[in-house]
This record gives C-alpha cells, structure tokens and sequence, in this order.
C-alpha cells in the first residue's frame, strides 16, 4: 500500500527514524550535564583558555588528537584518571576526537611546563623525537583580538574581569594555546590523588651495572633529554649532572615528578626502567652523593628535626655567609639557580620566613615538591647554608 | 508510447561537477596521507593536516558522494516515475548552489573557519546555504515523485526519500549554534551532550548519506545492467525498513567507554549488531539477483563494478557491528584501524557504485559508446587493489597499534611510550600512502575515460537508447 502512496512511504519513514532519535539523542539531555554528573570544582574557561580553545579548533588538532581518557587500565596508566561527563560542560562544541594519530591531551594539562610545550609547538621533533606533528610555529605570529573574545565570553555566558580582556593584548595564539592546554583536565584535583605511594626501602636493583646503564641512556635519550639536554648538561630544565643526588632520591623525583616544577611523574614507566634510568644518572655525577643522605619515606616520616640552639647560630657571621655560599653553590644551585635567582625551583632571593623554618625544609626536605632532605650535610654546614639565604646578600 | 521530455543535462552536469570534486578528494587524501609519513610536506597553516583533513572528508562526501547522488536521483527519479523532471530551473539553480556550497566550504576550511565538528566542520552562513540546497532538491525530487506515471514505486525511490528526511532531520539539529561572528559560531549543545548529539548526526549521515542513497542507485544499476530484475521485491521491503528503523539508534558506539552514560551505549551496541540483518537482506538481494547471471561478471564490466561494491558493503556492515562491541572498541578504537574501516566503505563500496552507475551513464550522456572498456577494466583493478592495500595495512597496523597502547610489563607499567608507537606506524603509513596512490591512479584513468567519451573520440555514435 505504502509502495504506491508516497506520501505515506514519507510519514512512515520519517516515524521510523524519529524513534531512535528521541530516545538516543532526545531523551538523554535529561540525563546530561544536569545536577546528576556536575561537578563543583569545574570551572568555565578564562579570556586566554578560551582563546586558545579556539585556536586549536581552528587549526584542526582535534583530527588527531582526542580528548577522553576511557576508563581502561593500559589508559588511565598512559593519561591519567578517566573522564567524567561533568568536567566537560563548558566545552562547545566537545573536542573529543576520534583518532589518536597523536596522544590524547584530555590530561595534559599540568604534565609538561610551559617552556616544554612552547619549544614542541615550534618545533614538535626537538621535544619528542620522530614525532609526524605539524610545526605550529606560525601561531607565534598571530595576535589575539581581545574585542572579539570578550564577544565570545558574552555568547557563551561565562564570566570574566575586565582586565583578563585587557591582559590579552599582545598576547599571541601561540600563548593562547598553551594556556589551553594547561587546563585541560586540571579541574579536578586528579594528579593529587592519583600519585602512587612509595612504600618499603627503595634499592637501585642495577646498581653500577654496566648493561643497565646503557639502557639508562638510552631511556633518557628519549624522557629526559627533550628538557634536561643531552648528556645531563640541563636544557630549560636543570642540569641533572651536578646534583649529587643518592639513587633514592633521583628514583623518587623520577617517580613522583615535581609537580609545581612542571617535572611529570614518570611512574608509568614502572620501576625497572626508573631504575635503569637512575643508574644512567649516578654513573654521570660530577658530584658525590652525601655519604649518609636519608630518604624520608611518607608513611614513615624521619623525626621531627631538633632544631639545635633553637635559633641560627651563625646569623650576621660573615665567615659562615661565605661558607654557606660555598655550600649553596654545591647542593642547591642546579635547582634554585645561581644567587638565589630561582631555576627550576623557587627564587630564594626574598626568603621571608624564620631561620628556624628554613632550617626544617633544608634538612627534612619537601618531597611532595620534589624538594630532597640534606640531614646529612649535618647541623652546622645546613646553618651557614640558612644564614648565606638568609643574608639576602644579592638583594643588596 | 511517447518518450518524455527527461532532463539528462542536468544529470550530466552533477556527474561532472562529481568528479571533479572526487579528484579533489583523492588528491587531497594523497596529500594527508604523505603528511603523516613527512611533516615537512605541512606547508604553512593553510596546508597544515589538521585543516586539510576536513578538506578531505568533506569533498569525498559532499563534493564527490553527494554530487554523485544529485545526479543519480535525477536521473533514476525520471526513469521510474516515468514523468520529466518536476522543475528543471530549480535543478539549475541547485546545481549552481551545490558548486559554490562546495568552493565556500574548502576556501573557508583551508582558513581555520570550521566548527570542528567531524563532516560538519562547516561554519553556519554555509550550514545555512546547504539548508536551502537541500529544500530545493528534496522538493524537485518529492514533486517529481508526486507527479509520477507509475503508480508502483520501486524499491529506489523508498531509499531515495528516506535519505531525504534524514538527512534534513540530522543537519538541521546538529547544526544549531549560537553566532559569534560570520566565521565563528558555538554548538548549541555543551560537552557529552554535544558528543551524542554530534555522533548521532555522524553515524546517520553514513546511514542517510552512504548507505541508503548508493542502496538505491545499486538497487536501480545492478538489474539495468545486468538486464535481469531484482530477486525480491520483498526482501528489499524488509531491509529498507529495518534499516531506517535501527540505524538511528547506533550513534553512541562511536563513543563506547566515554562519559556518555551507559544505557545509551548498551543500546547503540546492540542495535549495531541488529543492523547486520537489514545490511546484509540488501547484499544477499543482490547476490540472488546474479542467479544464472554469474557469467555476466567476466563479461560485462559493470557488473563487476555492483557486485564488488555489495561485497565491500557486506564486508563493512560484518566489521562495523564488530568494532561496535564493547570490548573490541576498546581495543581497536582510536587506532589506524579505523580508517582502514572507513575507506573499505568510501573506496570499495560508494565509490565502485559511483563509479559503475557513471560508467552506464556515459553512453545515455554523451550518445555514444564509452571510450573504452579495457581502460575501464584497468580502473577496476587499481581501485580494487589500491583499497585493499589501503585497508588491510591500517588493518593491521591497527592491531598493532592497539597492542602497543595496551600492553603492559610485570610490574603494572606500560610496555611502549606513545612515541614508540608512533614509530612502529610509519612503514604502515607509507604502504597507506601508497594504497591511495595506486587508487589515484585509477581515478585517473577514469577521468581520462570518460573525457575521452565525451568528446566523442572514436567510438560510435548510439542512437537514442531506452
């Protein structure tokens, strides 16, 4: 009957195809992006992230990269804790991809420092060798339009502060984009809680090696090298040659990352490599390691330092100043920078706190900074240390 | 019985115009594929991958398929309605709309303006335009139908008027966004809400782009050509609507294992092995219909062209349920084999009926006989074999891929970083490139034919076929 009516044939099919409309695509807004799935922690995107949103659209990466960590083993080791449908409604439209020619980014943000990202950008083969990525150097040259962005925000209703507009200013796509991808995933505090807790002694199982060490360099040629140089000799990233670090400590800083830093964890890499890579490191010292250097393991926190004399017994000795230098120079430099300036770690140039705290952090260490103990520099050279910081002497 | 007034010019025209837009699409797919072997060949941003693939798709799809498809239904529509074309103006108008529809959209692409939406990258001012071509042909179409001679509709024109209200249902709604300016608009829908929608639009734009309209052109070319009718009438009845009815439901097993919730995936899963009936009633109505006509594939180059074309189509519709299961998308999606997937359909399947219908078009064209068959048959062989060596290798390296991503050591940790899976891809990659080469190839001898036919070298001149 249908075949001779066609207007029949028409509502028919045209009901035919709506069933499976309303329920699969109707019915789930109901469900989507309401109280259900939201999330408190999820912000929407700033004046800049939402510039660089929209730089990536532009540019096509979600071709070739996705936004979606699933929630399959092999993945949330790779990338990180999976998605959730809340972390995601600000994003229009999503940019969930469907091809990974290049790594998903949902996770990305956080895991790399800026400098890392604008060096790839430019050039994607100088960080990560081999890589088929476009170079996107060309977004150095495009400027921002802050009139336009502010007309974007409006559109899509999120807040902003008059100055985020005017801060865009001289701003490139290029900044824009790397502000992106330092959001990307970070609304929830996943990195936090996904760190895997060492626990137990920690032994180098290659110590001295010899065929560990090649695969060492190997490895590090291809994790480490991109921001550390080759050879260990620090690229914007420190030079590891100089530290002088126990095996312990290099394991656990590989490990866990320094996450204020922008140094990621490389736990994915499991212990037998971090190993292999740590005997690369030690076999490449300039400096010895400390003779008795402790590791304070989380669960089992050395004790409480005593603080000696309760209060700086050197403060104002010019002697110790120099002696502390001398000591700076050694085991803090290649991280807080020649004077005090700041390398990788913080600028200590305007230390503010007691000398008694500084003294705490010298010798306990903070390691969920990745910032190591130096106990074993005993008492008296952690001192001179604290009163060559303390002198502010580059200040003057 | 008087001969009405059929409008083929307008038909030649779209065949053109198809071709054209095909060539482009192939060229470009060269292109990206080379830039995944050699990132120097990304020249500056407006060639960069991440703009031409958009490029790419979309001219295979809208440019070459749909072209084809204009075409096609112009021509099939006056055939078995028996009636001329309703409004050959209209038609006029159509094509023209079509041709800067289709430049728009690449000029436009190749300038960073795209919704990033997979084939609907297109900003609103040209979502608009394609709104209108759609209206101008879904009603000269329609009229046509209404005014028909033929009381009996075939099977081709229920596949042709289904693809006309699906594909309106599902542009107009994945297409709503709210403006920022002429070239930037956002989704109107936010994050999962806008993935379902989005995949709910992609998987049906293959069901109402390609799947029912080459159904329809297989179902009409293949007993033409064979000079045989179709085995069941209502074999054909069952699988039309059981493929209307299921396809719509399958969107979300593009997103299995995402934020999407649960049920919806289940759903999409399982009406994906559903739709294995409706596919394959159309491959084994296709086969059935060579009973005692086999021999027809040795000898009538046509032929060759429909029957592979449902094989590969029968082939897809096996392997697309399969990678719709849960624990095999899993595995294999996000990796090289998806593409393998997507071009066993776009170079096996649509374009060899493309390719077939345009071949039995050429003598009614151009009023004489093709140019040559053995050129022809040449253009068979490199396609064929320029997919398959496109498709098995992504294949494989998809399995290889998937393994690298998700294997892991004794110790809980990953075996592979992500670079070194990107290393172990490239011998695969340039065996692809080569795969898409070899099919240029035979485009281009396609070309060439066809060229040749209609400036009438040669061959002699038909008088006025059926």
């Amino acid at each position: 009957m249908w075949e001779k009516n066609s207007a029949l044939l028409l509502v028919l099919a045209t009901a035919a195809i709506l069933v499976g409309t309303m329920v699969t695509m109707v019915v789930p807004f109901a469900y989507v992006n309401t109280e259900r799935d939201a999330i408190a922690s999820v912000v929407p995107y700033t004046a800049l992230e939402l510039a660089g949103r929209d730089v990536y659209i532009k540019e096509g990466c979600n071709n070739c990269h996705t936004q979606t960590v699933r929630p399959l083993v092999a993945e949330v080791i790779r990338y990180g804790d999976y998605s959730k449908s809340g972390e995601f409604v600000y994003d229009r439209p999503h940019l969930w991809g469907s091809r990974r020619t290049g790594p998903d980014l949902a996770r990305v943000g956080g895991k790399y420092p800026d400098q890392w990202h604008y060096q790839h950008m430019r050039n994607p083969s100088s960080m990560a060798p081999g890589s088929n990525m476009p170079p996107y150097a060309f977004l150095d040259n495009r400027r921002v339009n802050p009139d336009l962005t502010r007309r974007k925000l409006e559109v899509l209703g999120f807040p902003y502060a008059e100055e985020e507009i005017s801060a865009l200013a001289g701003k490139t796509d290029m900044d824009t984009i790397i502000a992106y991808m330092q959001k990307l995933g970070s609304d929830i505090p996943w990195r936090e809680q996904a760190r895997t807790t060492l626990v137990g002694e920690l032994s180098n199982p290659y110590s001295g090696d010899q065929a560990a060490i090649a695969e060492g360099r190997d490895l590090y040629a291809q994790n480490c090298s991109a921001c550390h140089g080759p050879g260990l000799k620090g690229g914007f990233a420190a030079d590891l040659s100089v530290l002088g670090y126990t095996e312990e400590v290099f394991f656990q800083i590989i490990h866990d990352g320094i996450l204020p830093l922008g140094m990621p964890g490389f736990s994915a890499l499991g212990s037998e490599r971090i190993w292999k890579i740590v005997s690369y490191l030690a076999s490449e010292q300039t400096a010895q390691p400390p003779a008795e250097q402790a590791l304070a393991v989380p669960e089992a926190p050395t004790a409480p330092v005593a603080v000696e004399a309760a209060g700086n017994p050197y403060r104002g000795d010019t002697a110790a100043i120099g002696a502390g230098r001398d000591l700076y120079g050694q085991r803090c430099a290649a991280c807080h920078g020649p004077g005090l300036k700041g390398g990788f770690a913080p600028d200590l140039s305007r230390w503010a706190e007691s000398d008694e705290k500084l003294f705490e952090l010298i010798h306990d260490g903070r390691l969920a900074a990745g910032m190591p103990g130096f106990s074993s520099l005993g008492a008296e050279r952690i001192w001179q240390i604290v009163s060559y910081i303390a002198s502010g002497e580059v200040e003057r | 019985m008087e001969k009405p007034a059929y409008n083929y010019e307008i038909v030649r025209h779209f065949v053109h115009w198809s071709i054209l837009w095909g060539v482009v699409a192939v060229l470009v797919g060269v292109l990206i594929s080379f830039q995944l072997v050699m990132p120097q060949l990304n020249f500056g941003e407006y060639l960069s991958y991440g703009r031409l693939r958009p490029l790419h798709t979309n001219a295979g799809i809208f440019g070459f398929a749909i072209g084809g498809f204009f075409a096609l239904f112009y021509y099939m529509v006056q055939r078995l309605c028996r009636v001329p074309l309703w409004s050959n103006g209209l038609a006029r108008f159509q094509l023209w709309l079509f041709n800067i529809v289709i430049v728009l959209s690449a000029v436009t692409l190749l300038l960073g303006f795209s919704q990033s939406k997979e084939y609907h990258e297109m900003e609103w001012p040209i979502d608009l335009l394609i709104v209108v071509l759609w209206v101008v042909f879904t009603i000269n179409i329609l009229m046509t139908i209404f005014k028909r001679k033929e009381e009996q509709m075939y099977i081709s024109l229920w596949f042709m008027m289904g693809a006309l209200i699906g594909v309106a249902v599902l542009f107009v709604v994945n297409s709503a966004a709210v403006p920022v300016s002429l070239f930037k608009s956002y989704s109107a829908f936010a994050g999962t809400n806008d993935a379902n929608v989005q995949w709910w639009y992609g998987h049906n734009a293959v069901a109402m782009v390609l799947t029912l309209p080459p159904l329809a052109v297989f179902y009409y070319f293949l007993p033409k050509s064979t000079g045989v009718p179709i085995f069941s009438h209502r074999l054909g009845m069952i699988a039309f609507w059981s493929l209307v009815f299921m396809y719509l439901w399958t969107g979300a097993h593009h997103l299995l294992w995402t934020p999407i919730p649960d049920w919806i995936q289940t759903l999409a899963m399982a009406f994906s092995i559903m739709l294995i009936a409706p596919s394959w009633g159309s491959v084994i109505n296709g086969y059935l219909s060579m009973n005692g006509q086999w021999h027809q594939m040795r000898e009538n180059y046509l032929v060759k062209f429909f029957i592979m074309a449902i094989t590969f189509y029968g082939l897809q519709t096996l392997q697309g349920p399969l990678q719709a299961v849960r624990t095999f998308s899993g595995f294999i999606h996000y990796t090289e084999w998806v593409p393998g997937h997507v071009h066993m359909g776009t170079m096996g399947w649509i374009s060899l009926v493309l390719f077939g219908a345009f071949y039995y078009l050429a003598p009614r064209l151009y009023g004489r006989e093709l140019y040559s068959v053995g050129l022809a048959n040449l253009h068979f062989w490199l396609v064929l074999v320029g997919q398959l060596i496109y498709s098995v290798s992504l294949w494989i390296a998809g399995v290889v891929q998937a393994s690298m991503w998700h294997s892991l050591n004794d110790d809980g940790s990953l075996t592979y970083t992500f670079m070194e899976s990107v290393l172990t891809m490239y011998p695969y990659w340039w065996v692809r490139g080569l795969g898409g080469v070899i099919y240029l190839l035979g485009v281009g001898i396609f070309v060439y034919n066809i060229a040749m036919t209609a400036r009438g070298a040669q061959t002699p001149p038909v008088a006025a076929r059926a």
